[in-house]
């Protein structure tokens, strides 16, 4: 599986390489935290029946269906969240990493932001 | 009163009969384009975001889904819209953490991402077992769940529908492999969503939109009022955390999802696929409680018998009276509507659940273990398809002979496997550089193994139904179950001698920036 053609240890190594892998946990980490609070959170306190949870809001609807009903919509903003910041900031890191990669072989590999490796040999 | 069949239904088998001639068509189309490996395993990697996000969705919504959540959330009221919930958020936690790294480091299969840093034979083959045993479960609860819905909402003999569905779902697989399986669970998508887009707006029109109104009519009409609405009703805090555990890691398991992600051109775009996804399943589980909550508010008395014991039939039993009720015209349009997209449901799940089974036989146990990658790809397409045609024909026997199977238990049981055997290993083999071969087959097989057990030591089981004094108290064992997959992983891997730290470099540049991805050929 080793590919010759690429120095994985020089770019595991490189600068480029280790501020995406940071800025890439940074940004999952935080959606993670904040799914484990607003998702563990709803799912802990509504399985121990805390008893703020039963108040009535609105006719027969109370706290925990208002927590409940958030769950997906907030699900599609973190997700939404996500999707811009991969799209803005970790494609570009990630595009430049390879393309510094490629750089020594720019000359028998077109496309260098592209994978080297074409199906067949990958 | 029942909703099942006496007699064949005869719009209802029309409708069942177009969509296998349609579908069947579709496949004739995407044989023709299907020649490679690529082509066959992955869609040669060119299908496009918005289909591969609508697959994703439709292989992500099981009969269990469909059926089963609005069933339970008929029964048991709050404690049910939890599933809805916790599988949407699954779906998030597969796009935070692992879509793009499995598209960047893996190629058709599971075995692919483990086999790229580890020793590849002993992973192989622990990924084809855990594959297997997910597939296995999954083919046999959904082909008894179409044996079921089919005998009661078309009227044909059960094990007729089990056999029909069965090689229905080969033809796609076998002759259209991976493209037919896609634009098969597009079409599923499509049918699912709009069939319960339309039940919802009925039931809302029913109670003058007013939900409020619903949910004081389906408190009304259950037992337990006003317990009805709320939290506990079904599970207790450790259940409730165990199960919620399970179904949300489970996503991060299932391999039949992480291969959808090899057929786009790259990970961006997976995971525009899987944003896409989201919101789809996201806006379908919003409408379960409405369906749920509907059948009890609208069915009155006899919605208990209508719906059925597990109240999988509670969604065919709100349609049909929404429709007009039994014996009008309306309601066996809706029915014959339903029962059209179940089976769509069923057969779309199983296809792409055959396409995950038959990559660990194919891929990873004859390419890569029997054959070390030296089969050219003419060998491995016919091994794929003559594993499809056996694994396909094993697991309708079974079906047929184990239709009194506990669905609900097998069904929990499939995403507790994907949970605590997979998701650790798959998680732990692009973030820690000291996993192991050793590690990673142990953590695999005490994953499996703890969950299948504590499964069977569970109230659920042992020694019956609803038995106390079993010896593991929770129904659901996800909450051990998936810290012993953790802790397999751990120990196997420092009690093992380390792998060459190259080969984890290279996985780790390639997983998170997409150096050296397989891109479309």
């Amino acid at each position: 599986m080793l590919d010759p053609a690429i120095d994985w240890e020089a770019v595991a190594a490189s600068d480029a390489f280790r501020a995406l892998v940071r800025r890439q946990r940074r940004v999952a980490g935080a959606a993670v935290g904040a799914v484990m609070l607003f998702y563990g959170g709803f799912v802990l306190l509504s399985g121990l029946q805390v008893g703020v949870l039963g108040d009535r809001l609105v006719g027969p609807f109370t706290v925990v269906h208002l927590w409940a009903a958030a769950q997906i919509p907030f699900a599609w903003i973190v997700a939404a969240a996500y999707l811009r910041v991969a799209r803005e900031e970790l494609d570009p890191m990630a595009a430049a990493v390879r393309a510094d990669a490629m750089a020594p072989y720019a000359s028998i590999a077109p496309g260098a932001t592209g994978a080297p490796a074409a199906e067949v040999l990958a | 009163m029942t909703i099942v069949a006496t007699e064949v239904n005869g719009l209802a088998l029309t409708l069942f009969l177009v969509l296998v001639v349609l579908t069947l068509g579709v496949t004739l189309l995407a044989a023709r384009r299907t020649h490679s490996a690529s082509d066959f395993w992955a869609a040669g990697r060119r299908i496009s975001p918005t289909q591969n996000g609508l697959a994703i969705a439709g292989e992500y919504t099981s009969a269990s889904a469909f059926l089963g959540i609005t069933g339970l959330i008929f029964l048991v009221g709050f404690d049910g819209f939890l599933y809805s919930i916790a599988t949407t958020v699954g779906l998030l936690g597969l796009l935070l953490v692992l879509a793009e790294r499995m598209r960047n480091a893996g190629r058709y299969t599971l075995g692919d991402v483990l086999a790229a840093r580890l020793h590849a034979r002993p992973v192989r083959a622990a990924a084809a077992v855990s594959t297997l045993a997910i597939a296995g479960a999954y083919l046999v609860t959904q082909l008894v769940g179409a044996g079921a819905v089919v005998q009661a909402l078309i009227g044909i003999d059960a094990r007729v529908a089990i056999a029909l569905s069965a090689s229905v779902m080969l033809a796609y697989v076998g002759f259209g492999g991976m493209l037919a399986t896609t634009w098969v669970l597009v079409l599923k998508t499509g049918l699912l969503l709009a069939i319960s887009l339309v039940l919802s707006v009925l039931v809302l029109n029913r109670v003058g939109f007013d939900p409020s109104e619903l949910l004081r009519r389906a408190s009304a009409h259950h037992p337990a009022g006003d317990a009805y609405l709320q939290p506990g009703l079904a599970f207790d805090a450790w259940n409730m955390v165990s199960l919620c555990l399970a179904l949300t890691l489970g996503a991060l398991g299932s391999p039949y999802l992480l291969m959808r992600f090899f057929t786009v051109r790259d990970a961006p775009t997976a995971r525009r696929s899987l944003g896409l996804a989201l919101g789809v399943i996201g806006g379908f589980m919003l409408l379960t409680p409405i369906l749920g909550l509907g059948a009890r508010a609208l069915l009155g008395p006899d919605g208990i018998a209508m719906a059925g014991p597990s109240g999988n039939l509670a969604v065919p039993a709100l349609a049909q009276e929404l429709g007009g009720g039994g014996g009008s015209t309306g309601g066996e349009v809706l029915l014959a509507l339903v029962a059209a997209s179940a089976f769509a449901v069923i057969v779309g799940f199983v296809a792409g659940v055959m396409m995950a089974a038959a990559g660990a036989v194919a891929h990873d146990c004859w390419q890569g273990i029997v054959r070390r990658e030296r089969a050219d790809e003419r060998e491995e397409l016919l091994v794929a398809r003559v594993s499809t045609l056996v694994l396909g024909v094993v697991a309708t026997v079974v079906a047929i002979l184990a239709q009194n199977l506990n669905l609900a238990f097998l069904g929990g049981l499939v995403f507790a496997i994907a949970a605590s055997a997979n998701f650790p290993v798959l998680l732990l083999s692009v973030t820690w550089p000291r996993l192991t071969a050793t590690g990673a087959v142990v953590g695999m097989l005490t994953g499996v193994v703890s969950a299948v057990t504590l499964a069977i030591l569970s109230p659920a089981v042992w020694p019956g139904p609803d038995s106390h004094g079993s010896p593991f108290p929770l129904a659901q064992p996800g909450i051990v179950s998936i810290p012993l997959g953790f802790l397999g992983c751990w120990l196997g891997s420092v009690l093992s001698r380390p792998e060459p730290v190259a080969r984890w470099e290279e996985l780790h540049v390639r997983a998170e920036s997409g150096l050296g991805a397989v891109t479309p050929s």
